[in-house]
């Protein structure tokens, strides 16, 4: 493909995505990129395509950094990191994230906190809200910023059970006038119920979407391996990965194929200290 | 007496605490009762709280004031007594399901008269308010011509007194746009829309009466009164196999169905009632005048009978005088009911020479009468009615109700000539009953302790034209529904819908001609919801709506929460995302509102729709509820038309109701 075709479909590419777009194919913890993206219900997870609520399950510091490359251009590079400490009963976590190339970035800075609550029962229930700055800049036209928050909710339901919902940008922030406010419902179920076996789905709706199902299951064959299959509805796309738990290290890489655009790679390391 | 209070406070008090009547509301709406009924259910909810039914000693009529209640499930009640808690209701035949669980707070289990509250006066004031927080086109005041005379602001007063067997109520309502005050043209002080009733009960032969606002309901339907609506029923056998409860007040604005005037029943024996009601009104017309000045209407319409003085005087309008009189007759095991009206017009009904135009007789009269009846032989019960009002029509009904299951069969056929302007029933739900004949098909399964299943199948025809369809037409509907409880404290509910109608239409022939014709319409819709009590104060709701119609889709995705930080105290909040190709393809989705409200808004096109209330009990005295929503719409830069056109992607609609009652 001549560099002149590649800028030409990675403008189109970017520009199909609006500003205030949550998440690139791959974008964050590998692990969950890997089952098609579904973790609303999941815990012990931080990253810009977590729910804010997920931030409790990390008892211990945790550092992640991800990588891929969307469809396998170069154009279409997204990288970042996040952060989660572990403060009192609660969590605080922030985030970093760049996607795009010269002619046009994307960047994401965030902050936010979690933590559990007991109401009137002795469940917890968890909670989480994030603060993300938005920030676009276009080579040659002009940048833009704004704010988004996000807020989200994950509890059990049933033994080896959990539900999460969130919703992001629900204040509907603009980048400009005229530029839609994006603002994604997911709401999402994790089943524990078979050991080694991890199930997890989700409904996510965009409003200027349809309604999408994004849906993986993780095994563990042993106990410090993992492998990953996951697929989503709308786009269309089929994922797998694999993941590797080694002392306070773990290492995920994953690939999604989109019906028509093709393969993503992504890989994501985790430090807890 | 503090034993009795406590026993009250106890029976009350998580009902109130837990947001048990919001649910009970939300169930009558998806039962298809009316939405100016579900209104007044707020009032008669409160008063059924504040004295709950002696279900072991009160009549069956008392019975029958619960919702879910008819007279039959009544007499039900009444023959399998005593109770002692709300399951031992559901072992009576035909009686359980999900619904008698929501009406434990209303129930009293005990024995002996009623308390003496239940005598004392007790007085309800209320007030709501509500306005758009988005000026629309109307209010602003650059154009004279384009300007509303009023404020935004949409209010409603109410006033009920009631002492033991009385009671009187008031409503003073006035709409956005409308003036509250001196109002020159009508040459009268105060809102625009009133409506106004004194009712008494006693146990004597005269049982009740209600003098102004009142609603009539006799038979199955077909004649005088108005059914569920068939194909939004969550009880599918109950509803075409019930007999309706007879004479009860109006207490609402809403544009609906109701008499203006005074009704009565009297009950000469225990086995007999007879009823009556006279009013007169103006109706909404299409008026037109013939070449020497003389008014005549091409058409009366059917629900916008709520006509103020102004709007009168505005708009062309008949005035109706109507008068009703029924007889019935129940044993343990039979009714049997006789009707009939006379409707007088101040203007003669003309028919148009159009083929396609709607049947009705012409000139100033209408006349009906209709004998209906019920023959329970348990677990069977047969239901009818056969009606002449210028043509023959009838229904009737087998049902079967035994404690795992019920199911119906029911038939209805409607001549051409046939016209009842007071009925609203079967596949006409806007519009007066006529030229209809349909099968329908429902059935309820408890599958186990813990899963029930409800389906219809409803198919009808209509042998003669109708507006804008040129044709015989005809339409079917199909619905099923799952409610599943896997624990305790999770509800799942499924549920599929399929209808297909006739459409009017026009095609191009090979000469590119336009030909009239008729189309099929179908729509498939699907809903899936979990509701789960994480504790005693906090439950979340998660639902997600399909819908695809022969040209477009639409998706919804909603997720609720309510939270009860407090006693007395209710924050309910939703957020929901939907994005549909086009209106056909929308979606309805039921939203918890402020007392006297009523929010199942219709969500097309792209966006969010998002709401937050809090209701606010500190006393028995005094309830506040405050209500924000907002819909944003991704595709659109205005909203609505004409005067309440709103130049913005955004709409935010703010209402506030204050209740006091002693």
């Amino acid at each position: 493909m001549s560099a002149s075709i590649r800028f030409l479909a990675a403008l189109a590419l970017v520009a199909s995505v609006a500003p205030l777009s949550p998440a690139q194919p791959l974008d964050g913890d590998m692990r969950f990129a890997a089952l098609g993206g579904a973790s609303a219900a999941a815990r012990h997870h931080a990253g810009p395509t977590a729910n804010p609520a997920s931030l409790p399950g990390l008892r211990r510091r945790t550092v992640t950094l991800f990588a891929g490359q969307g469809y396998g251009m170069h154009e279409l590079r997204t990288g970042g990191t996040a952060a989660a400490l572990p403060v009192g009963r609660a969590v605080l976590g922030i985030q970093g994230r760049a996607f795009g190339f010269d002619q046009y970035r994307e960047t994401w800075a965030s902050a936010e906190v979690a933590g559990a609550v007991f109401p009137a029962t002795s469940r917890s229930l968890l909670l989480g809200a994030r603060l993300r700055y938005h920030h676009t800049a276009i080579s040659d036209y002009g940048n833009a910023g704004t704010l988004g928050l996000s807020l989200g909710i994950v509890m059990p339901i049933a033994e080896g059970v959990d539900a999460g919902a969130w919703v992001s940008n629900l204040n509907q922030p603009a980048m400009a006038l005229g530029d839609p406010p994006r603002s994604e419902l997911i709401i999402g179920i994790a089943l524990h119920t078979i050991e080694s076996v991890s199930v997890y789905v989700d409904a996510v709706k965009d409003p200027l979407f349809p309604l999408s199902l994004r849906g993986g299951a993780e095994f563990l064959p042993v106990p410090r391996f993992a492998l990953r299959v996951g697929t989503s509805t709308y786009p269309e796309t089929i994922s797998a990965g694999a993941g590797m738990h080694i002392g306070d290290t773990s290492l995920n890489i994953a690939a999604e194929r989109h019906r028509w655009l093709g393969w993503t790679p992504g890989i994501s390391a985790s430090v807890t200290f | 007496m503090r034993i009795i209070l406590s026993t009250l406070m106890v029976l009350i008090l998580p009902g109130v605490a837990s947001g048990q009547f919001e649910r009970i509301i939300e169930e009558l709406s998806v039962a298809g009762v009316p939405e100016s009924e579900i209104e007044e259910w707020a009032d008669r909810l409160s008063d059924l709280a504040a004295n709950p039914i002696r279900i072991n000693s009160a009549s069956e009529e008392d019975i029958a004031q619960l919702p879910f209640v008819d007279m039959a499930t009544a007499r039900l009640l009444a023959a399998a007594r005593p109770f002692h808690s709300i399951e031992d209701l559901g072992k009576v035949p035909g009686i359980g399901g999900e619904a008698m669980t929501f009406l434990e707070p209303l129930i009293d289990f005990g024995t002996g008269l009623p308390t003496r509250a239940a005598r004392s006066t007790r007085i309800l004031i209320s007030q709501n308010i509500n306005t758009r927080l988005e000026l629309s086109r109307g209010f602003e005041s650059r154009d004279g011509a384009r300007a509303f005379a009023g404020s935004p602001l949409a209010s409603a007063t109410r006033i009920r007194l009631s002492n033991g067997s009385m009671s009187a109520g008031w409503i003073g309502a006035k709409m956005s746009g409308e003036q509250i005050g001196w109002n020159p043209s009508q040459g009268r002080l105060g809102p625009e829309h009133t409506a106004l009733y004194f009712e008494m009960r006693r146990t004597t032969a005269i049982r009740h009466v209600v003098l102004g606002d009142h609603r009539m309901g006799v038979g199955t339907g077909i004649l005088i009164g108005r059914s569920a609506r068939i194909r939004s029923a969550s009880d599918p056998v109950r509803v075409v196999s019930s007999l309706s409860n007879g004479l009860t007040p109006h207490f609402s604005t809403a544009r609906s169905e109701f008499f203006r005037g005074i009704g009565a029943e009297v009950a000469p024996s225990r086995r007999v009632t007879l009823s009556a009601s006279v009013s007169a009104r103006h109706l909404d017309a299409s008026v037109g005048f013939t070449e020497d000045g003389q008014p005549f209407a091409r058409s009366v319409g059917g629900t916008n009978r709520y006509r103020t003085g102004n709007e009168i005087a505005r708009k062309r309008a008949v005035r109706e005088q109507a008068g009703i009189v029924s007889a019935r007759l129940a044993t343990e095991s039979v009714e049997v009911g006789l009707a009939a009206f006379h409707r007088e017009l101040d203007t003669p009904l003309v028919r148009s020479t159009q083929p396609y135009q709607m049947f009705f007789p012409e000139g100033v009269r209408a006349r009906g009468a209709s004998a209906s009846g019920r023959y329970s032989l348990r677990p069977l019960a047969l239901t009818g009615e056969l009606a002449y009002a210028g043509g023959w029509g009838g229904t009737g009904a087998l049902s079967m109700i035994i404690p795992t299951a019920s199911a119906v069969i029911a038939f209805r056929s409607f001549d051409k000539n046939y016209y009842a302007p007071f009925a609203r029933t079967g596949a006409a739900r806007s519009s007066a009953l006529r030229s209809e004949r349909g099968w329908y098909l429902g059935g309820t399964m408890n599958l186990d302790t813990r899963t029930s299943a409800a389906f219809l199948i409803d198919h009808y025809r209509h042998e003669w034209l109708r507006h804008g369809i040129h044709w015989p037409s005809d339409g079917s509907d199909l619905r099923i529904a799952i409610r599943h409880r896997p624990r305790r404290w999770i509800r799942l509910e499924a549920e599929a819908r399929r209808s297909v109608t006739t459409t009017g239409t026009v095609y191009a022939d090979p000469d590119m001609r336009q030909v009239r014709g008729i189309g099929e319409r179908q729509r498939s819709a699907a809903r899936l919801s979990a509701t789960y009590d994480f504790s005693s104060i906090l439950t979340f709701r998660a639902r997600g709506d399909i819908v695809e119609t022969d040209r477009s889709n639409g998706t919804l995705l909603a997720f609720d929460m309510r939270f009860l930080p407090t006693p007395g105290l209710i924050l309910e909040g939703r957020i929901a995302q939907f994005h549909t190709d086009d209106f056909d393809s929308r979606v309805a989705a039921y939203e918890y509102d402020v007392p006297y409200a009523f929010s199942v808004p219709s969500l097309y096109g792209r966006g969010s729709r998002s709401y937050l209330m809090v209701m606010w009990r500190p006393n028995r005295v005094v309830d506040l509820a405050c209500r924000i929503a907002r819909t944003l719409f991704l595709d659109r830069h205005s909203i609505g038309s004409g005067h309440d056109l709103v130049a913005s992607n955004r709409v935010t609609d703010f209402a506030i109701a204050l209740r006091v009652r002693r």
